[in-house]
C-alpha cells in the first residue's frame, strides 16, 4: 500500500518511542573519511588488490592467487611463484568466486528444531553454539570418556590437521578420529606400506619416456591432478609413449596410444603377466632386485612363471600379444612408470593389485630414478608449540571388522559398527569437511544411522552448504571457505624439491562463517584451562606465523612476511636426489641406534628390543644393513617393516595371504550371470568429489550422469541411447538414463559421482527457488542419479578399502 | 521564523522516515524477541498502523496468533536463511546474479563509500543484504535530519538526493517484488506484517521522495 505523504510521516512518527528497535550492532559506521579510490580497472574504476594463497577444492592444494576488488573476490587463477603448478589451476580452482558467494551457503550457526532431519532449523548465536558443544564434550571428558566424542573429517591437511588433529582433540583426549581415505585410495597407500614403507608414490612423468596408465585418469583427476597432467602432456610433446588400461574410454586413455578396455579388477592380471614378461626376456634389473628387495631372481621367474600373458587375456580380456609389447616398451623405453590409482586399487583384490604394480616397477629398475615411480618430497614446516601431553583414548569403530592391515582405518564401515554397537557408541559426532552420507556406499543405511537419536545422540556438521549429512546435524557451525582463512600447505612437489606455501584469506569470513581451527582455540578455553593450555596460539593465523618464523628455510627466505606477499617458496637447497634410499649412513646417524638382527633394521631402541615385535618399533627406524653397510633404505611406516623393498611380504602370509604378490579373484565377480554387469565409478574434470555441485559455472557444464554402457550389451538387454534404466545390485535399485557408447568395456556400466543430489542448494540439488527471478534458476532440470545408493559398503580384506568398482547389477529397460 | 519553523518540520519528517527503515531493517534482520513485539504493540505504533488500514502486527502474548518466539525463529530461517530459502534477502540474488556478492552488490558499497559510511567490521554483512540498504537508508534520512537542525539545507539536500539515488539504482528495484513473495510465503502474521510494511514504506518513500520505481 502506498501512504499519503501525511500518513507516511504519521506512522514514521509512532516509531520514535520505540526502545528496541536500533539494530544493534550497526550494519554501517560512518567512516572517518570517504576511502580514496586508488584504482584504475577499465570496468570498475577500483584496482584489484592480487592476494596469493592456496587451493582447497581437491588434494591438490594449488597454489593459487586471487584478485579482490575492494572486498569482492573477483577471479582466482594460478600463483606464478609456484614451482609446482607452475602458475597453472583447473577449472575446479577458477571456479572459486562460486562457493564463496553461493547464495545457499550456510551463513549463521544453526540448530535444529523438532526430530533430527526434519528440516526445521532456527538461528543462534556462536556463543550458545560453543557453549553447548564445550559443555556436552567437557561432561564426557569429565566423566573419563573422552574417546565417545568421535570426530570425522573428510578433508584436512597440513596446518588444518595440525590444530586439529594433533593439538585440540589430543589435549581433549579423543583418539576416536576417523578419516576418509579408506573410500579414496587407502588400499593403495597399505600395498606401499608393505613394499616400500612410507606411502605416496609421485610418478615422475616430466622425465619419462613410457608411461603406463592403469586404472588412473591423471588428466581430469588425480591427487596431484593439474602438477601431474601438464607434466604428462609435456613428456607426450617430447615423445614419450602412454597406454592407458581402464574399463572406460576416459579423457586420458584418449590421449593416449592405445587404450585398453581390462575387465573390472583384473589390472593384476595384466601387471603379473607384464612381470612375467620383463623376468622372462632378462630385461629385470637384477643389481636392484639384488641388493634391495627380499626376493632372488629365480624365486620370482619360478613365481611369476605360471602368469603368462596368454593367461592374463583370459582374466583380463587384454590380448596376449598386447600384453607382450605393452612390458616389452615398458621395460625398454627407459625411463618408464605406471600411474595406478582408485581404478587398481578400488576392489577385493585392490592392496594385491597395487604390491604387483609396486613389484613391476621395482623388477623393471624404476624405483624412485628419474622417470620412474619415485618417493614424494614435501614441506616440513615447523611449529614451536609443544605436542599435548596426556592420555587419550579411542573407540574401536574405526577399523571395520577382520581386516587385515586397516593402516589408514576403514571410514565406510563406521557406521556399521556404530549400528553394531558391540566396540561402543560416540555419544557426540562431529563431522568436518566430510559428507558421510553421500560419499560412502549405503546411503540409505547412513542416513538410518546419522539419524537415530538413539544411535548418535548428538551430531555436529562444520560445513560451508547445507549437505545431504549437515542436515541430520543437530548444531551446523558455518565454516570459512578456504578463500577466508588461513594456513600453512605441503602438498608434494612434483620436482623432488620441497615447495612451502600458505593460505590466506582473499576476503573475511561471510555472514558469520569462522575458520573451524579458530574454533577450536574457542571450544579449548570453554572446556577447561588443561585443555586450552595445550592451544597457546589465539588464531590460526597466530599458527601459520609461528609455523613461518620457526621452519629454518622459510624464516630464512624472509618468514611470514616473505609468505604473504609471495604465497610460495620453493627451497632449492633442500632438493632430495633421487633413489635416496642407496643413501649410506654416516656415523652420526648412527648414534644411539642398534641394529636388529633378525631384520637387519637400524633402530632407535633399547638394547635387548626385538624390533618387529615391539610396539611402534618403526617410528624409530634408521636404516637398513645390507652387505655389512648401513643404508637409508626404505623408511617404513605404519608396520614394523623392515628397510628393504619386500617382494615377498611375511606381513601377508602371517594373515594367510600369499606372501608373493599374487592373482586374487574377486569373488563375486566369479559367480557372475551371463547377462549381469559391474558398476563402475568415476570422477569428472570439472567437479569435485561431493564439494563442488553448489558451484554454479561447474555444474552448468556438468549436472547429469547418464550410465554409459556398450552399445553390444545395451543391443542385448534391448537398450537404447537415452533409455530410461533400472540398475539394481544385492541391495538396492536406482532409475537412470543410459547413454549407449562404445567408450566402456562390454560388461561395465560406468556412473560417474558428483550428481544426484537431494541437498547442497540450488545448483547442487535443483530445489526450486522461490522467487523466480532472471537467470536465477538453474536452465537444466536433470541433474543426475546418485549411484552409491545400490553400492555396498564392503571392505577389501587386506586394507580395508572401499570397493567402489565390484558390485555386480542387474540392468534392465524401465 | 517561518524558514526556520520550515526546517524544523523537514527535519521532523527524516526522522520519521529514518524511523521507518530502521524499523523494517531490524525487523529483517533478525528474529523478534519478546521486547520487540511488545515494542510493536506498546506504543501507539499499532494504533497508528491500524488507523492507516494496514493489518496491525500480533501481540507478544496474542492466542490468535499462538505463534511462540521459537516458532517466529524457525520461520525466519526458513524464509532468510536456509539454503533453498525462497527470500535470500541479498540485492544481487535477487535481482538474477544468481551468487553473493555480485555487480549488485560492488554498487551498493560504492554507495556507501561514496556517502561516508562503511561496513562494521565486526558484523561482517554482506553489503546488500536487505537489512543493511534499510538501515543505509535510516542513516542517511538521519543525518538529513541532523543537517536541517543545524541549518545546513544544502548538505540536507545533497543527502535527500543520495537517498533518492539509493532507492532508484538499488532498494527500490527489489524490495517490493521481495515483499510481495514474502507475503505469499509465510502464512504467520509477524511475516505477512513485515511484507506490508516493508512495501508500504518503499512505495510511500518512493512517493514521497519522487523517485517514481
Amino acid at each position: 500500500m502506498r501512504l499519503s505523504r501525511r500518513d507516511f510521516l504519521r506512522l514514521g512518527m509512532a516509531t520514535a518511542g520505540m526502545a528496541a528497535v536500533p539494530v544493534n550492532p550497526a550494519f554501517l559506521l560512518a567512516a572517518d573519511s570517504p576511502a580514496p579510490v586508488t584504482g584504475v580497472s577499465s570496468h570498475t574504476g577500483r584496482k584489484l588488490q592480487a592476494v596469493p594463497s592456496a587451493c582447497w577444492q581437491c588434494v591438490c592444494r594449488s597454489s593459487i592467487v586471487g584478485f579482490v576488488e575492494n572486498g569482492r573476490l573477483v577471479k582466482v587463477d594460478g600463483n606464478p611463484n609456484s614451482q609446482r603448478t607452475r602458475g597453472r589451476i583447473c577449472a575446479k580452482g577458477q571456479a572459486a568466486p562460486n562457493f564463496l558467494y553461493d547464495p545457499d551457503r550456510i551463513l549463521y550457526p544453526m540448530r535444529r528444531v523438532g526430530p533430527r532431519g526434519s528440516g526445521k532449523w532456527k538461528r543462534i548465536s556462536w556463543d550458545e553454539a560453543l557453549d553447548e558443544i564445550a559443555g556436552r564434550l567437557k561432561k564426557l571428558r569429565d566423566e573419563g570418556h573422552p574417546e565417545r566424542f568421535m570426530f570425522h573429517y573428510g578433508r584436512m591437511k597440513a596446518s588444518s590437521s595440525k590444530i586439529i588433529k594433533s593439538y585440540f582433540l589430543p589435549a581433549y583426549g579423543t583418539k576416536t578420529i576417523g578419516n576418509h581415505t579408506a573410500i579414496c585410495e587407502g588400499g593403495k597407500w597399505t600395498a606401499q606400506e608393505l613394499t616400500w614403507g612410507k606411502h605416496y608414490d609421485v610418478n615422475d612423468v616430466e622425465r619419462s619416456k613410457y608411461i603406463v596408465v592403469m586404472g588412473s585418469n591423471p588428466l581430469e583427476a588425480h591427487t596431484s591432478h593439474e602438477v601431474i597432467a601438464q607434466r604428462i602432456v609435456e613428456a607426450r610433446a617430447n615423445g614419450a609413449g602412454m597406454v592407458t588400461f581402464d574399463v572406460r574410454l576416459s579423457n586420458t586413455a584418449a590421449v593416449s596410444d592405445k587404450w585398453y578396455p581390462v575387465r573390472p579388477g583384473t589390472d593384476g592380471a595384466v601387471a603379473l603377466a607384464m612381470a612375467h614378461v620383463v623376468m622372462a626376456n632378462e630385461l629385470y634389473d637384477k643389481k636392484f632386485i639384488n641388493k634391495w628387495t627380499n626376493v632372488t631372481v629365480q624365486e620370482l621367474k619360478d613365481h611369476l612363471a605360471r602368469y603368462t600373458p596368454e593367461w592374463a587375456e583370459g582374466i583380463s580380456g587384454v590380448p596376449a600379444s598386447e600384453i607382450r609389447a605393452v612390458a616389452r616398451a615398458y621395460a625398454t623405453k627407459k625411463p618408464s612408470t605406471i600411474i595406478s590409482y582408485r581404478g587398481v586399487v578400488a576392489h577385493y583384490n585392490g592392496v594385491e593389485n597395487e604390491r604387483i604394480i609396486q613389484m613391476l616397477e621395482a623388477i623393471a629398475g624404476n624405483i624412485d630414478v628419474p622417470g620412474g615411480r619415485t618417493r614424494a618430497v614435501g614441506p616440513k614446516w615447523k611449529n614451536s608449540y609443544k605436542k599435548p601431553k596426556g592420555k587419550v583414548k579411542k573407540l574401536k569403530i574405526l577399523d571395520g571388522k577382520e581386516i587385515a592391515y586397516p593402516t589408514h582405518h576403514v571410514s565406510h564401515q563406521v557406521f556399521k559398527m556404530i549400528k553394531d554397537g558391540s566396540n561402543g557408541r560416540p555419544e557426540v559426532y562431529m563431522w568436518y569437511c566430510y559428507q558421510p552420507v553421500y560419499v560412502n556406499g549405503e546411503v540409505q543405511e547412513n542416513i538410518d544411522v546419522l539419524k537415530d537419536e538413539k544411535l548418535i545422540p548428538f551430531t555436529m556438521a562444520v560445513d560451508v552448504a547445507m549437505s545431504e549429512s549437515s542436515a541430520l546435524a543437530d548444531i551446523i557451525l558455518p565454516d570459512a571457505t578456504y578463500l577466508e582463512r588461513w594456513d600453512w600447505e605441503d602438498m608434494v612437489s612434483y620436482d623432488k624439491t620441497p615447495e612451502y606455501y600458505i593460505r590466506q584469506p582473499l576476503v573475511k569470513p561471510l555472514g558469520e562463517a569462522r575458520d573451524f581451527k579458530d574454533v577450536c582455540v574457542d571450544l579449548a578455553q570453554r572446556i577447561g584451562p588443561d585443555v586450552a593450555k595445550w592451544l597457546p596460539f589465539k588464531s590460526a593465523k597466530e599458527f601459520v606465523k609461528d609455523a613461518c618464523e620457526h621452519t629454518k628455510a622459510v624464516k630464512a627466505a624472509g618468514g611470514f612476511r616473505y609468505m604473504v606477499k609471495h604465497g610460495a617458496y620453493v627451497d632449492h637447497k633442500a632438493k632430495h636426489p633421487y633413489r635416496s634410499h642407496a643413501k649410506k649412513l654416516k656415523p652420526k646417524d648412527l648414534q644411539g641406534t642398534i641394529v636388529d638382527k633378525k631384520t637387519g633394521v637400524v633402530w632407535k631402541g633399547k638394547p635387548g628390543q626385538d624390533y618387529t615385535t615391539t610396539k611402534k618399533a618403526y617410528k624409530k627406524y634408521v636404516g637398513q644393513m645390507i652387505d655389512g653397510v648401513a643404508y637409508k633404505g626404505f623408511k617404513p611406516d605404519k608396520l614394523n617393516k623392515n628397510g628393504l623393498f619386500e617382494i615377498k611380504s611375511e606381513f601377508l602370509a602371517k594373515k594367510g595371504f600369499p606372501a608373493m604378490p599374487s592373482w586374487m579373484p574377486i569373488p563375486e565377480h566369479e559367480k557372475m550371470k551371463e547377462d549381469e554387469l559391474i558398476l563402475t565409478t568415476f570422477k569428472v574434470n570439472v567437479q569435485i568429489h561431493s564439494r563442488s555441485s553448489n558451484s554454479k559455472w561447474l555444474t552448468e557444464i556438468y549436472h547429469t550422469n547418464p550410465a554409459w554402457i556398450n552399445p553390444e550389451t545395451a543391443a542385448r538387454l534391448g537398450i537404447k541411447n537415452k533409455d530410461r534404466i533400472k540398475v539394481k545390485s544385492h541391495i538396492g535399485e536406482i532409475t537412470t538414463k543410459a547413454y549407449v557408447t562404445p567408450r566402456v568395456h562390454p560388461k561395465v556400466i560406468a556412473i560417474s559421482m558428483h550428481c544426484g543430489r537431494w541437498e547442497y542448494g540450488r545448483y547442487g540439488s535443483g530445489k526450486k527457488v522461490f522467487p523466480t527471478v532472471k537467470d536465477d534458476e538453474p536452465w537444466w532440470t536433470d541433474f543426475g542419479v546418485h549411484p552409491n545408493w545400490i553400492i555396498p559398503n564392503a571392505p577389501d580384506p587386506i586394507g580395508g578399502q572401499q570397493r567402489w568398482m565390484d558390485t555386480v547389477v542387474s540392468v534392465t529397460k524401465e | 521564523m517561518n524558514e526556520r519553523k520550515k526546517e524544523n518540520g523537514k527535519a521532523e519528517e527524516a526522522r520519521a522516515r529514518a524511523g521507518l527503515y530502521r524499523l523494517v531493517a531490524h525487523m529483517v534482520a533478525q528474529e523478534p524477541d519478546e521486547a520487540f513485539l511488545r515494542e510493536l504493540n506498546a506504543t501507539g505504533f499499532r494504533e497508528t498502523v491500524a488507523s492507516l488500514g494496514l493489518s496491525p502486527p500480533p501481540a507478544p502474548t496474542s492466542t490468535e496468533a499462538d505463534v511462540t518466539r521459537e516458532e517466529l525463529a524457525v520461520e525466519y530461517a526458513r524464509l532468510f536463511l536456509l539454503p533453498g530459502a525462497p527470500l535470500h534477502p541479498y540485492e544481487s540474488v535477487q535481482r538474477g546474479e544468481g551468487q553473493l556478492w555480485g555487480e549488485a552488490t560492488a554498487g551498493v558499497q560504492e554507495a556507501y563509500r561514496e556517502a561516508g559510511f562503511e561496513l562494521n567490521p565486526e558484523v561482517h554483512h554482506v553489503p546488500d543484504h536487505l537489512a543493511v540498504e534499510l538501515e543505509f537508508m535510516a542513516h542517511l534520512a538521519t543525518k538529513e535530519a541532523e543537517r536541517l537542525a543545524a541549518g545546513s539545507t544544502e548538505e540536507a539536500e545533497a543527502l535527500q538526493k543520495r537517498q533518492k539515488s539509493f532507492l532508484r539504482n538499488h532498494l527500490g528495484t527489489w524490495a517490493v517484488a521481495f515483499a510481495h513473495t514474502l507475503k505469499a510465503e509465510t502464512s504467520q502474521r509477524y511475516f505477512q506484517f513485515l511484507a506490508d510494511l516493508l512495501e508500504t514504506v518503499i512505495k510511500s518513500d518512493a512517493y514521497f521522495l519522487d523517485a517514481p520505481l
